[in-house]
Parts: structure tokens; sequence; C-alpha cells
């Protein structure tokens, strides 16, 4: 008896100990946080309506946000985000369209996301790691024929040094920081602003 | 007690030797192996905004080995440009150091960036144009936006870092950089 009861303790004792395990694959969510300040709206901006829509372009670990390693540097579980990071992706720039003023919805001017990236590596230091996100992704604006009238991609990076765990938790706020600074890249680009305004002049001088 | 003495430095010689397995089996730069789809593209690599070299594809371009990701952007008249962005993996080379090589063999590898590996090959596929393309009034310079900085100026996080990115405004039958 006294036996069968060690052997529960042990064995619950280990799974509880594996729950933050290298092999065991972390989830974390991951979300928008703006470092973009609260911005006076663009003039005219309201004129204008985006019909705002993303893509998964991923060509590799498309199935993850990072991989946990363990203190060779070996790669281990995977860590997985439990939000869609496409549409993360989408709804922050849409965030930040409608902050500058511009209206979102179906039936304006066609305004294409491509995510090409989205994943953060840890690098093995002697001590510490450091995690290394990029969030990356094009930008495409397309006038009612489907002719393209703009394009650009927006990289975001971050690193985060000193780190003693190369787990979700690291990774999402590495990941967080680089999402926000490649949609700030959004904000700050008066061309597409631009582009985006003259597609209300053209509605207007055709009317 | 010259033999022991000897064999002694044998072994811390080999040891020294062998550290860093990956530097010595897989070099500390690789070759990736561009492509594009289709071919004849003129494609860029680049790592947190430094070009790392430029090849007519498909073609070789030999990178060093690093943690950080690298961006290949390929361009090819009546195509949109084509992205693919490759990120590093741990080399497998490096699991040799548990044998050989011990801690300052990891060291080694990861301080030379040996422990990292890109995948040897890529494809970027390339969209044609869409035809009949509306020409459309080229955007005054003009800034509209009080907090608006141009696009040459990237943003940056606090702890993070945008790097600029290929702009590409199209105007009519003719695409300019901005």
């Amino acid at each position: 008896m006294i036996s069968f009861l060690l052997r529960a303790i042990v064995a619950s004792t280990v799974a509880w100990l594996a729950v933050g395990c290298a092999v065991v694959e972390d989830k974390v969510p991951i979300d928008y946080v703006s470092q973009v300040g609260a911005p006076a709206p663009l003039p005219g901006a309201e004129d204008v309506l985006i019909t705002l829509s993303a893509r998964d372009r991923r060509t590799q670990l498309g199935d993850r946000v990072s991989t946990k390693k363990n203190g060779y540097g070996m790669e281990m579980a995977r860590i997985v985000s439990t939000n869609d990071v496409v549409d993360l992706v989408r709804t922050s720039v849409e965030r930040e369209f409608k902050a500058q003023g511009f209206r979102v919805g179906p039936g304006g001017v066609a305004v294409t996301i491509e995510l090409q990236n989205f994943y953060n590596n840890f690098q093995l230091g002697l001590v510490t790691g450091t995690a290394l996100a990029d969030v990356s992704f094009g930008l495409k604006v397309r006038d009612a024929t489907g002719a393209q009238l703009y394009a650009r991609d927006y990289i975001g990076s971050a690193k985060i040094d000193d780190i003693m765990l190369m787990t979700g938790d690291n990774a999402k706020a590495a990941l967080q920081k680089a999402l926000a600074a490649a949609v700030k890249q959004v904000v700050d680009d008066v061309a597409l602003q631009q582009v985006l305004l003259s597609t209300r002049t053209r509605s207007s001088r055709g009317s | 007690m010259t033999g022991i003495w000897l064999s002694r430095f044998s072994v811390v010689g080999l040891a020294v030797s062998v550290a860093g397995c990956a530097s010595v089996t897989s070099g500390t730069s690789q070759v990736i192996a561009v492509n594009s789809d289709p071919v004849g593209a003129d494609c860029t690599l680049t790592r947190e905004g430094h070009s790392l070299g430029t090849v007519k594809a498909p073609g070789p371009v030999t990178v060093k080995r690093d943690s950080r990701t690298i961006h290949i952007s390929c361009s090819m008249p009546g195509y949109e440009d084509g992205k693919v962005v490759l990120n590093s993996r741990y080399e497998t080379a490096t699991m040799g150091n548990m044998l050989l090589g011990g801690a300052i063999g990891m060291m080694v590898d990861a301080s030379t960036g040996a422990s990292n590996r890109y995948d040897a090959q890529v494809t970027v596929p390339l969209t044609p144009l869409a035809g009949g393309q509306v020409a459309v009034p080229a955007p005054s310079a003009t800034p509209t936006h009080p907090a608006a900085v141009p696009p040459s100026a990237p943003a940056t996080a606090s702890d993070g870092a945008a790097h600029p990115a290929p702009v590409t405004p199209v105007s009519g039958q003719s695409r300019s950089r901005l």
C-alpha cells in the first residue's frame, strides 16, 4: 500500500514538473500593444472607405510562432499562438487606420495584408539568452479594377536580452514588440496615407 | 611518468582541436540556392536592413550563419515583387559537442554562428501584374499628418527596430520607387 502511494506521488510530481518541460508544446495568446500615441485624424480620411483583408504568405514555420530551446540551444517543442496571428495583424492595422480617421468596411478601396513572417528565434548566450522576433508583412492597395496603386513591405523586429528561459512567455514579449514596430511603420507611412486619400479625390471627381 | 603527461596533453589538445563541432563540420557560412518562379528574377538578400548579396535566380548566395532572419526580395518586369523570409534553425551538427568539444565547443559554435543554419534552397514565387492597370495620379510628397515621417525614416520600437523596406508605388504603366 505504501509502495503504491509512493509511486503515485512520484508520478504526480514528475507530471507536475514536466508541465514546463522543453518537450511540451507551449501555447501563448499574442496581443497587439500599440506604440502609437493618439494621432489627430487625417483631414478627409473619413471620406475613405477601406476594405481590409489579410492572408497568410508564410513559406516557413507557419505552424508556430517560435520554438522552445533547451540549455544546449537545441530546438525542442513548438510555441504556438492561441489566436490567429494573421487576423491579429489585420485587426492591428485596422485599429490604427480607424485611429487615423479612415472608415473600414466592405465596398471600399482594397487593402490587402500578406503576412510573410511571424516568428521569434532564441539565441543562446554564455549565461543568458536573447529573444529575436521578426514580424514582416506586405501591404497592397488596389483600386476597383484590381490595379495595384501601392505596395510596400513592413519589417518589425525586436530583441529582448538576458532571458533565462527560452519559452513561450519570452517569445510572446518579443513578438508583441516586433508587431508593434511593424504596425507603427504603417501609421507613419505618409505615401500610403496619400494614396488612400487620393482614392477619395478620384471618387469625388468621378461623381 | 612522461607517457602519462604526454597522453594528458594529447587529450587536452584533442579537446581543443575538436571544439565547436559545427564550426568544423559545417563551417560558419553556408550557401543558399535562390530560385524564382519564373526564373530570371533579380533577388536581394537582406538581414536587419543590411544587404547580404544579390543574385539573378537561379543562383547561389553565400551568407554567414546567424540567428537572425534573412529577407529575400525578388523583382522582375511584368511581375509583382516576390518575398520570402528565412528564419534561422538549429544546426544539428552542433549536437556533436555532446560527444566531443563539450561546453567549449558549444560556446565556439554559438559565438561563430555555426550552431545556426538556413534552408539550403528557396524558391520565390512571383505573381504577374494585373492587366489593364489604370493610370493613377502620383500622390504629392507633402506630408498630411503632423506625426508622420518619410518612409525612408524607419519607425523604431523601444526595444525593437524597424528596417527600411522597398516601397513600390504604381502609377500607370510605369513603376518607380519613391
